[in-house]
């Protein structure tokens, strides 16, 4: 299944959660938010969304500084 | 002054988009830079020297040695003294005609209302999470549009809110009020050059309500690889700060 990740292609298996992809993919030592389809998805929530063929997921660090 | 209001901002006047109108618009606006380090050097320096009429200094830190590295309002002989009280005297000496407000205290709970009520534009440029969102909630109350800018790393962002009207910086961020501060690494002093830069940029687009400002994307730029892109987002109706769940 083809979806989009941080903006480039990104092929991921069948029933793939916002959930298993965030536990793969982000950054461990930051802060990120998550973005499905222009929706933010707390991370409480991350486990109920299941990908479908060319969604749009954007892992966006936290840039604190100043 | 009419000869020197034209000599001085000829090229902007110029620009069919801000022309003569425009620049005296500039010269009637009032922006607040909250933050005057690395984001808040650029953000004020090209809003003063782009004619904007007023600007209120907000920062509380005094000087330091390294922060020089990066925080290109200041000169050395003046670490040991407050930011906005330097600031003051470095954006005089650029644009004389410049009417400021100096406040060498950081934006508190109980007084940011006050800092912020008069203003017609809110830069945000802390180097907080806590002060990005205590920001964000005050230009929410007040509803006044807010340009974030943030970095770290080689990394910079910035959202622009239109508040309740577009997705602001609690939608992606709220909750993180707690987090604690860890030492930065960075950035590379270039960073907050260029997104204080663009910062200034959507401040002056937001007073003349020209352009495409980047309300419901965050602009994302990387200058280690020199990528750039924008990602939407949309309101959060559980946002703590605009969020319709949030409504009494």
């Amino acid at each position: 299944m083809k979806i989009y990740l941080n903006g480039e292609k990104f092929e991921g298996s069948e029933n793939l959660t916002l959930a298993d992809l965030v536990a793969r993919q982000a950054p461990s030592d930051r802060r990120v938010a998550v973005l499905h389809n222009g929706q933010v998805i707390t991370a409480d929530r991350l486990d109920s969304v299941h990908l479908a063929p060319d969604d749009r997921v954007e892992l966006v660090t936290l840039a604190p500084g100043g | 002054m009419r000869d020197d209001f034209q000599e001085r901002f000829a090229r902007q006047i110029s620009l069919p988009d801000i022309g003569e109108d425009g620049q005296r618009r500039l010269g009637r606006a009032t922006v607040a830079v909250v933050g005057l380090g690395g984001l808040g050097s650029p953000v004020a320096l090209y809003l003063a020297a782009a004619g904007v009429g007023t600007l209120v200094l907000i920062d509380g830190d005094r000087l330091e040695v390294s922060n020089l590295q990066r925080q290109v309002l200041y000169v050395a002989d003046e670490v040991g003294q407050f930011k906005a009280e330097c600031a003051d005297r470095r954006l005089h000496a650029l644009w004389p005609g410049l009417k400021t407000r100096v406040e060498p205290q950081p934006l508190a709970v109980d007084t940011a209302s006050g800092s912020l009520a008069g203003v017609d534009v809110i830069v945000e440029a802390t180097d907080r999470v806590a002060a990005k969102l205590m920001t964000a909630r005050v230009a929410h109350q007040l509803g006044k549009p807010c340009v974030h800018g943030g970095i770290i790393g080689f990394e910079g962002q910035i959202l622009t809110v239109q508040p309740g009207r577009t997705a602001c910086y609690g939608c992606l961020w709220s909750g993180l009020e707690n987090e604690p501060a860890r030492t930065p690494r960075g950035p590379l002093g270039a960073v907050p050059g260029v997104i204080g830069s663009l910062q200034a940029a959507e401040a002056i687009k937001v007073i003349l309500g020209i352009g495409r400002s980047l309300t419901d994307r965050l602009l994302i730029c990387n200058l280690l690889t020199m990528d750039w892109r924008t990602v939407d987002v949309r309101q959060n109706a559980g946002c703590a700060i605009c969020g319709t769940l949030h409504k009494i």
